[in-house]
């Protein structure tokens, strides 16, 4: 069975179809989770219940989704924040020009961190962390979760064209910063 | 029409569908097309290049946050709470349930009402009965808590409980058969045995091991028994004493393999377990090693026979259609089903789970 005709038997109450797209999907939703809440796993699991239980509920009711795994990650984000409001005024989401300026010149500690990093990977992830919040998250539901910018424009609550520019700034600035930092990287780049 | 393709940088790629679904999942048709690009435009060549390395420098700072580790366990715990919320807010049929504003008090409502329904028309659950039948001295595990718990049993196996589950055996264990009593779902790890079977009785079902690693399903409120098999072997069958000194009629699982029992038709279902796992196979003569699971232009049915090997799922395919296909992937750390995928996606194919196996259905190269 594709996804889709796993969506519509589970609509139909399937049980075994119910199971197999959460086990399809949970570790792709635990890791996006914690993505955004990073203190604490058991909220991250408690919210990715609050999900499957609230889909069995309505199953029902729902339409089916385009793309399975688009819809999970947004249920989920939309859960967290849910619950994260009404425990405390979380950072209000700024404006993705605000963070720019903060990240003109690569800083005497990033270079330290990149020289104590024992791998590539290690010093390419470290690249990525120096990016501001919302661009992370672009990154991650572009390359890894494979999702399209109408689909990211949704989970951050942007339009499609926005969704473009946080992906765009971020590659930007990865290219930028490679470049500045060649020598410790040896890819082979142009000028 | 696609676009100015030669005017672009190396981060106009990355913003391109086309360019980054290709690295990410590449098909005989994107591969086609951008090896037909590259040769009209081999201006375009550096830059495009340039991308590529870009993105792969974008995928290898990622790989920390696409590894991120969930333990089985915790996976099937979740999904235990899940199953188990799920069956207290089964409404009645009639009831139209209330419009929530805020869902989580409104379904505490609803479980309460459910609960004294259901309670009210549900006869002996099998597990209290067959306890009851017990003439010896019974020993019983019980599971209250949120995680697995952990029972040693007498012979050296380990039950290990989930939540709101119970298990009991005759004291003294395993004088001629070694028999449990289950309540809920559990995961059994058995020892070997030939001369003394273990026998899990749970709600009409009864699995039959010798030596293995097993999880048993039955909840007295939920209308089907699952069993799932991880090592080893086992027999499930229905528990009918007229018939079972005669015949038993029932299912041989192999690892990988699951089965449910419908207790309203009596209707046993085998299917492949949702997440297969690499099997670990005792010594053998023959040097079984797990493959890396990169290929490089590897022949299909070469990919095709080592998942089928490293998983023990049959898997079965139109051989002359895919015997020249070839696959260029890294599947290291994918799920089985995400490692089916990638190669039914390359051929232009789609695969089915069919009474425990896998079959591909169509596909064809270039």
């Amino acid at each position: 069975m594709n996804e889709q005709q796993l969506w519509q038997a589970f609509q139909k109450g399937d049980e075994g179809a119910y199971t197999q797209l959460y086990q399809l999907h949970i570790k792709a939703m635990y890791r996006y989770g914690m993505s955004l809440v990073a203190a604490s796993e058991s909220f991250v699991l408690d919210c990715i219940h609050d999900v499957f239980t609230e889909l069995w509920a309505k199953r029902d009711r729902l339409s089916a989704p385009d793309n399975v795994r688009y819809y999970l990650l947004k249920a989920l984000k939309n859960r967290i924040m849910h619950l994260l409001e009404r425990k405390e005024r979380p950072l209000t989401p700024l404006q993705e020009t605000d963070y720019d300026t903060l990240w003109e010149e690569p800083d005497a500690d990033l270079i330290e961190a990149l020289e104590i990093a024992t791998n590539q990977q290690q010093r390419l992830q470290r690249l990525i962390t120096q990016l501001p919040p919302r661009q992370q998250e672009a990154l991650k539901l572009r390359f890894v979760e494979n999702m399209n910018y109408d689909q990211i424009g949704a989970i951050l609550a942007v339009n499609q064209q926005s969704a473009k520019n946080l992906v765009f700034r971020a590659v930007e600035k990865l290219r930028s910063l490679l470049i500045s930092f060649s020598v410790i990287f040896q890819l082979i780049f142009w000028v | 029409m696609h676009p100015a393709y030669d005017t672009f940088t190396a981060t106009d790629f990355l913003l391109d569908d086309a360019f980054v679904d290709h690295q990410l999942v590449p098909t005989p048709q994107s591969t086609a097309f951008w090896a037909d690009w590259l040769e009209t435009y081999p201006q375009g060549q550096t830059t495009w290049y340039q991308a590529v390395t870009l993105m792969r420098a974008i995928e290898q700072g990622l790989y920390g946050y696409a590894q991120t580790q969930l333990s089985e366990e915790t996976v099937r715990q979740l999904l235990g709470r899940i199953q188990q919320t799920n069956a207290r807010h089964k409404p009645a049929p009639v009831v139209r349930p209330l419009h929530r504003v805020w869902w989580l008090a409104a379904a505490s409502l609803v479980l309460v009402s459910g609960i004294g329904l259901w309670l009210y028309k549900q006869p002996v659950p099998v597990y209290e009965q067959q306890r009851a039948a017990l003439n010896e001295s019974v020993r019983e595990y019980t599971n209250d808590t949120r995680t697995g718990k952990r029972v040693g049993l007498p012979d050296g196996s380990v039950v290990v409980l989930a939540p709101e589950s119970r298990v009991s055996y005759a004291h003294p264990f395993g004088q001629k058969n070694r028999t449990v009593y289950l309540s809920g779902e559990a995961t059994f790890a058995v020892t070997k045995n030939a001369a003394r079977p273990f026998l899990v009785y749970a709600n009409e079902i009864v699995t039959k091991v010798l030596g293995t690693r097993f999880i048993v399903r039955a909840f007295a409120g939920e209308d089907s028994v699952q069993v799932q098999v991880q090592s080893g072997q086992v027999a499930v069958y229905h528990d009918q004493p007229a018939l079972m000194a005669n015949k038993q009629q029932g299912v041989m699982l192999l690892p990988n393999q699951q089965v449910v029992f419908n207790r309203q038709s009596d209707q046993f279902t085998k299917q492949i377990v949702a997440l297969p796992q690499i099997v670990v196979r005792p010594a053998s003569h023959e040097r079984v090693t797990t493959p890396s699971f990169i290929y490089t232009d590897t022949p299909i049915p070469q990919v095709i026979q080592e998942l089928e090997l490293a998983y023990g799922i049959d898997i079965r395919y139109d051989k002359e259609a895919l015997a020249n296909c070839q696959l260029t992937s890294s599947m290291v750390n994918e799920p089985f089903a995400n490692k089916l995928r990638i190669v039914c996606a390359t051929v232009g194919a789609t695969f089915d789970r069919i009474d425990g196996q896998i079959i591909i259905n169509g596909g064809s190269c270039q």
